[in-house]
């Protein structure tokens, strides 16, 4: 256990060493939300409510997608695919340890540092620039924060999932972008679900992606009430298991058929 | 003239030798075609899904911000094909990789503008027409030689202005050894700013984009003049006409021309092994 808080260490250490390309990122990621909150006051200029959401929830959600986006970041793609690339990743099965869970501990490390460097400061441009509302209620801010959590993991689980073809392919590409660029349509996170045609919302309802980001950003809003929020979790843990089910049984097939090159 | 006919040789060959390497690599490229195609069609088709409800954003509806969109991914093709190598200037100055270029008989600037040429733009260009054809449709836009000529105006000119952006961004690595680190600020900026009404944004945000970077005229100005959009910016002038979008082009890429050449000249230490 200690080799693994040692990972999620080093990691948030790693992640504190590079300040500017945080203040890059977090400049990078105000000009995004300047854009989408505009996008949305241009909208909503004749009109107080759209697909059930008035103007101040949908700044919210625009703003804390955005937040989100900057906490649910993963790495566990690049560090396989330039394992193999490299070599490096024989280096990592020598280890006493599970290389995935090793990713996993170092993402969590990330995770951590975006947190402090990055959700923290976006958070506080959102309330103070655009007027960011508080959660509905106190439950729904529980509801809300435990959403994040299982939604993580759904991502990371689809990241780690999208790394195991570097084991086939031997080079994962844009591959991993693929997976980010589908996601943030396909999850809420650029627009949400809700503006989507009938048709698409009711295939996306049996596919994991919508739990991932509009999920807590509905329960934050109060678009999803607490019942229906704790429902939607159920299947957020639903969808964890499954996916994990899907990892595991790659994994054991990976695991045979490593070929290392370079190195 | 002959140093003329040489100079495009040149640029003839690199242009050639770099297609041929870029095609070695399908599967690279297959997969970068994807994610760039979604990428831009989840831009398109958050426009429609807003657009749908509410009709127009700042007197601009959906054809007409489909116009502006496809010009603007066009643009960022053509400079993503020409101009990328100008994002890793840094890698360039750490390695001290531009001696190369200085040992040559030819101009610095342009040899390693015509270095590299990447297929990669080609895949922004293709969802980029896809969609400007769909809104010349929906506008009936005249096929007249002088609409056909604006688009290719307004298309070299964004390319320009994009290239002079990432070039003098890029050299700031003469000085600092670092600008990596702008290019995803720069991006985005260039594509918040050329894919949406400007005037959507705050006064200041359109002084900035409109005097301080030029980055209005990569689409929003000129295709406002071009499609007859009279929707009021609250600027002191009015910057629709073509003719400003060529020209604050020529002006910006001479800017961007003269900081690569003097940080080139006066800061490159030709470090690296």
């Amino acid at each position: 256990m200690d080799a693994y808080r040692y990972l999620i260490k080093m990691r948030i250490l790693v992640g504190f060493t590079y300040r500017f390309e945080v203040v890059m990122v977090i400049l990078t990621r105000l000009i995004v939300m300047v854009a989408s909150v505009c996008l949305w006051n241009s909208a909503y200029a004749n009109t107080t409510e759209l697909e059930g959401l008035t103007h101040s929830q949908m700044i919210t959600y625009a703003v804390l997608a955005i937040v989100l986006s900057s906490l649910f970041q993963t790495n566990v793609e690049n560090g396989i695919g330039t394992g193999i690339n490299r070599g490096t990743i024989a280096v990592q099965f020598l280890r006493p340890m599970d290389v995935l869970s090793l990713y996993f501990c170092e993402d969590i490390g990330l995770m951590v540092t975006s947190f402090l460097l990055r959700c923290v400061p976006l958070l506080l441009c959102g309330m103070l620039i655009f007027g960011l509302s508080a959660p509905v209620s106190v439950g729904a801010l529980l509801l809300f924060m435990i959403s994040i959590v299982f939604s993580y993991l759904i991502i990371w689980l689809l990241s780690a999932i999208t790394a195991m073809i570097t084991f086939w392919a031997m080079f994962l590409g844009q591959m991993g972008a693929v997976r980010i660029v589908v996601v943030n349509i396909l999850s809420g996170m650029l627009i949400p679900v809700w503006f989507f045609p009938q048709v698409l919302q009711d295939i996306l309802r049996f596919l994991p992606f919508q739990y991932t980001y509009q999920t807590p950003l509905g329960i934050y809003i109060g678009r999803i009430g607490l019942r229906d929020g704790l429902f939607q979790i159920g299947i957020q843990c639903v969808w964890i298991v499954l996916l994990f089910g899907v990892l595991h049984i790659i994994w054991k097939r990976a695991q045979r058929h490593v070929l290392v090159q370079g190195g | 003239m002959k140093k003329i006919k040489h100079y495009i040789a040149v640029g003839y060959w690199q242009l050639k030798l770099n297609t041929l390497c870029n095609l070695q690599y399908f599967s690279y490229t297959i997969v970068w075609f994807f994610m760039i195609g979604i990428a831009m069609f989840s831009t398109f088709f958050v426009l429609k899904a807003i657009l749908d409800r509410v009709g127009q954003i700042n007197g601009w509806n959906f054809a007409q911000i489909s116009f502006l969109v496809g010009l603007s991914f066009i643009s960022h093709g053509f400079e993503d094909m020409f101009f990328l190598q100008n994002r890793f200037i840094e890698h360039n100055v750490l390695e001290g990789t531009l001696d190369q270029y200085l040992i040559r008989p030819l101009n610095v600037f342009f040899l390693f503008n015509t270095a590299h040429f990447n297929l990669v733009g080609f895949y922004d260009i293709l969802p980029g027409v896809i969609i400007l054809v769909y809104a010349c449709n929906q506008l009936h836009f005249p096929a007249t030689p002088y609409h056909i000529i604006a688009i290719v105006v307004i298309t070299v000119a964004g390319t320009f202005i994009r290239a002079a952006q990432l070039i003098i961004t890029g050299s700031l690595a003469f000085w600092t050894k670092k600008s990596r680190i702008l290019e995803d600020t720069n991006l985005t900026l260039m594509d918040r700013t050329s894919s949406y009404p400007l005037t959507m944004y705050p006064k200041w945000f359109q002084l900035m984009f409109t005097f301080l970077l030029p980055l209005g005229f990569i689409t929003f100005y000129p295709v406002r003049g071009l499609l007859n959009i009279t929707a009021d910016s609250s600027l002191p002038v009015a910057p629709d006409l073509l003719i400003w979008a060529p020209l604050v082009a020529l002006a910006f890429f001479l800017i961007a021309r003269a900081v690569f050449n003097y940080g080139l000249s006066h800061k490159y230490e030709s470090a690296g092994s």
